[in-house]
């Protein structure tokens, strides 16, 4: 069948060659639609992927650790590649795809980025990322059961191990299995925190021995912070000798009195609920944890290992 | 607790979200519901009054029209939902040294601790009804026994059975809701739990108290877990009044408790006589340990291992093969089954798109099949099936994913579609024309380009021009040797003629290679086929 090759293949794939071509099509297909460019954005921050593919052998990730990663460009260039594969099912299509691919690559970046500028958190983005090559990603994996105690763990992710640029901004921070959370975030990450969630901070009394409570200012500026010389009062206690059990209203008037000579000589602002409460908030320091990806590593792409 | 009646309930607080920075919260006294739960009607009265002309003398000048809706908002009463509650504190069936922690619960409905009244009033006033009760092990009773360790000791009754308890037993007092509740689904279960009459007395906080112990709190969430709720940042939070600590086993167990019905039974009103134990609804319950060992959060934290992201093995030795691996596992590969396309079950080199440390991005053209994306290492003769597997679970996730499928497949039509026709019109034309093609008034060139197409390459090609296979039929000759001069064999005609000419077959042959001998240069310049190549 040598002799016989159509000429029409490869009339397409010289045209697909040629720059005007190209833009010819780009032109006419017009920008990817909206669900394709989500889905692949989708894919280039791996959601979705298997697990196993993430982590292919469980002494990977053990329990109770945690471990630091970038992801590999490369891979999710493949996991694309495969994605636009199912619409090449013919040779001109095939042809069509080696046109739009650039495209749908950079939309898809393009996309992801906005999804990370768009969380809270993130600084503004410089706008030629995602023009100069794939972004990078990094993040961590972490098992422990606190995960799984501790819904909604505050995490806090710098690309200098010292903390002291703003956080980036976050890709993905999601729960894959009851005690595994992955974190993916825009940049190179190299240093996180883990703080127990502000809705879980624990509620309680100092000390088990003599029951003291700090005291906190309830106004609306100040809310929290405690006043000049940490002063303490004595959680009141019901008459029990067999039981701890507080008694509340001893003890909310006992943190009022406290609040009206912090306050003198204005009137201390109403003792609410939301005030006590306050006063028996327990916090918990942040955990801070150095990343050991730092060190660009000997691997060269798509060499195989052992180079 | 059904979609509709959430959403009225919490309409009182229909405010934005605060301002906040991430990781700050923003505490509230209470968000009353706009609806608590409970019977409602709506009377709409229209009065109409004829003023001009004077009306005649029996008929009335003003008349009422009225009507009267009754609905209910419907709530948690027995039970609540699964994702109703977001966490318990200290963490259910934990060890730590909770001594100094009052156990509390952090529920997602912002307005839940105030939707239902706990005795007959209308509701309105601020008092939750909802309470966390922690109780050592031996002061609940499960049909005459504490409970199990790890076990919380509810027991699953109807509510009939809720509202009548045993004798000695304590139950609530009906208000309007539970009887209705209990008239309209006798069959409904709830699960309830059986304290020690003077261990609720010691511990169930006064109608003062209540209000003190409930509280809601907005937290910017922007840093944290995706997590599914109804209210993103918004919780309201019960806490308990009892600390864990003396009990003698360490054992505790604490309960999410529906007071509606005891408001004559909390510890400021006189205590009712001959009974020995309590029935409550168990909206929640979980238990913990409170002893030595540390299981809060900062102890979690403590003891994780921060170790590279590679498989944990360290093949030591000076040979190749345990630095080649070595090497390898330092790079985040690891060795998996491989079956290979011919078969042969073998093993591969795989790393996920997770590495220990930054790859650099090696842009290729597009695989266009997970085969193209295989790496041989020849070092080992093994393959690193790495991006293959990228290309095939992007395949087959695509695949999965109807939709999307679709319209990538139509937006590659479309691009695949603008190729088609500009080649041919770049067929026609000496020049090429890269501009988008224009839709209308192109059917002229089109047709011209078709007929043109038809003649010039269809038919060719259909019938075997040009040197090709025709497209239909057999092959006139399947040997190819038809016009073509063989040295020192006879082609077809030549042995005809000579059949003709004499009998003697094998003298006439020898004769005429004897004559093609002689001639050879000549018959050299004639091997070319007679036919001479088409114009295209």
């Amino acid at each position: 069948m040598t002799d016989s090759a159509p000429p029409r293949h490869e009339a397409l794939r010289a045209l697909a060659a040629d720059p005007r071509a190209q833009a010819a099509a780009q032109a006419t297909a017009g920008p990817p639609p909206a669900d394709v460019t989500a889905w692949l954005a989708d894919l280039t921050s791996l959601i979705g992927v298997p697990f196993a593919y993430l982590v292919p052998h469980p002494g990977m990730l053990p329990p109770e650790s945690v471990r630091f990663f970038v992801v590999d460009p490369n891979w999710t260039a493949a996991l694309i590649d495969g994605t636009l594969s199912i619409s090449a099912t013919t040779a001109p299509a095939a042809a069509a795809m080696a046109v739009l691919r650039p495209v749908a690559i950079h939309t898809a970046h393009r996309d992801a980025a906005a999804r990370a500028q768009s969380a809270k958190s993130g600084p503004p983005q410089e706008p030629s990322a995602a023009a100069t090559g794939p972004p990078v990603y990094s993040g961590f994996l972490l098992r422990s059961a606190a995960v799984a105690d501790w819904p909604g763990v505050q995490i806090r992710a710098y690309a200098d191990s010292a903390a002291v640029t703003t956080a980036l901004p976050a890709i993905r921070l999601e729960r894959l299995a009851p005690t595994i959370l992955l974190g993916l975030f825009s940049g190179l990450v190299q240093h996180v925190e883990f703080t127990e969630p502000a809705q879980h901070l624990h509620f309680g009394v100092n000390s088990a021995t003599d029951l003291t409570l700090s005291v906190r200012r309830v106004d609306q500026n100040q809310a929290g912070v405690q006043p000049p010389g940490d002063p303490e009062v004595r959680a009141a206690v019901r008459a029990d000798p067999a039981r701890v059990v507080l008694d509340i209203d001893g003890t909310v008037s006992a943190i009022a009195n406290a609040l009206a000579s912090v306050y003198q000589p204005q009137p201390p602002p109403p003792l609410g609920p939301a005030g006590f409460s306050l006063q028996l908030m327990q916090a918990t320091p942040s955990q801070a944890f150095q990343s050991d990806t730092a060190a660009p590593g000997p691997a060269a792409p798509n060499s195989g290992p052992g180079k | 607790m059904n979609p509709a009646s959430d959403a009225l309930s919490d309409l009182a607080a229909g405010d934005q979200p605060p301002a906040t920075a991430a990781g700050q919260a923003v505490f509230y006294d209470d968000i009353q519901p706009v609806l608590p739960v409970g019977e409602y009607q709506v009377i709409v009265q229209n009065g109409v009054s004829v003023a001009e002309p004077a009306p005649a003398a029996n008929s009335p000048n003003q008349a009422s029209y009225a009507t009267v809706q009754r609905f209910r908002v419907d709530g948690p009463r027995v039970s609540l939902a699964p994702n109703d509650v977001v966490s318990m504190r200290p963490p259910p069936g934990s060890q730590g040294i909770y001594d100094t922690w009052l156990p509390h619960v952090l529920l997602s409905q912002r307005s839940l601790p105030w939707q239902v009244s706990i005795n007959n009033q209308d509701a309105g006033a601020p008092t939750p009804w909802l309470a966390v009760l922690l109780f050592a092990r031996g002061e609940i009773d499960v049909q005459g026994s504490p409970p199990a360790p790890g076990t919380t000791g509810v027991q699953t009754v109807n509510i009939a059975e809720y509202l009548r308890p045993p004798a000695g037993t304590l139950g609530p007092q009906p208000t309007t809701g539970l009887t209705n509740l209990a008239s309209e689904a006798p069959q409904l279960t709830c699960k309830v739990v059986d304290v020690d009459f003077a261990a609720f007395r010691a511990v169930a906080p006064k109608t003062s108290e209540l209000p003190f112990l409930a509280s809601v709190r907005y937290v910017d969430a922007s840093d944290q877990e995706t997590l599914d709720a109804p209210y993103p940042g918004w919780y309201s939070l019960v806490i308990g009044n009892r600390l864990p600590t003396g009990a003698a086993d360490n054992l505790y167990v604490a309960h999410l408790v529906s007071l509606e019905g005891f408001a004559g039974q909390l510890p400021d009103q006189l205590a009712a006589t001959g009974y020995n134990l309590v029935r409550m609804v168990s909206l929640a319950s979980w238990s913990f340990a409170s002893t030595g060992a540390a299981g809060d959060f900062t102890a979690l934290m403590t003891n994780l291992k921060v170790n590279p992201f590679t498989v944990p093995i360290s093949p030591a030795g000076p040979d190749p093969t345990s630095q080649l691996i070595g090497h390898a596992v330092a790079e985040g590969y690891s060795m998996l089954g491989y079956s290979s396309r011919l078969g042969e079950q073998t093993i591969a080199w795989y790393r996920g798109p997770l590495q220990p440390a930054p790859v650099v991005a090696n842009p290729q053209p597009g695989y266009p099949s997970a085969a193209a994306a295989l790496v041989y290492d020849p070092t080992t003769g093994m393959f690193d099936v790495s991006y293959a597997a990228a290309w095939e679970i992007g395949r087959l996730l695509t695949l999965a994913n109807g939709p999307v499928a679709a319209s990538l497949a139509t937006w590659v039509a479309a691009a695949a579609g603008a190729n088609r026709s500009l080649m041919e019109r770049s067929r026609t034309t000496e020049t090429a024309d890269f501009s988008p093609p224009e839709r209308p008034g192109a059917g002229q060139t089109r047709r011209g380009v078709a007929r043109q197409t038809i003649a010039e390459v269809v038919l060719p090609a259909l019938l075997g021009k040009g040197g090709r296979r025709p497209a239909f039929g057999a092959t006139p000759d399947p040997t190819r040797l038809s016009g073509r001069r063989m040295p020192g064999l006879l082609d077809s005609e030549t042995l005809h003629g000579l059949l003709e000419s004499s009998d003697d077959l094998y003298a006439e042959v020898r004769a005429h290679a004897l004559r093609a001998a002689a001639s050879s240069e000549t018959a050299a310049t004639q091997t070319e086929p007679p036919t001479a190549p088409e114009q295209t």
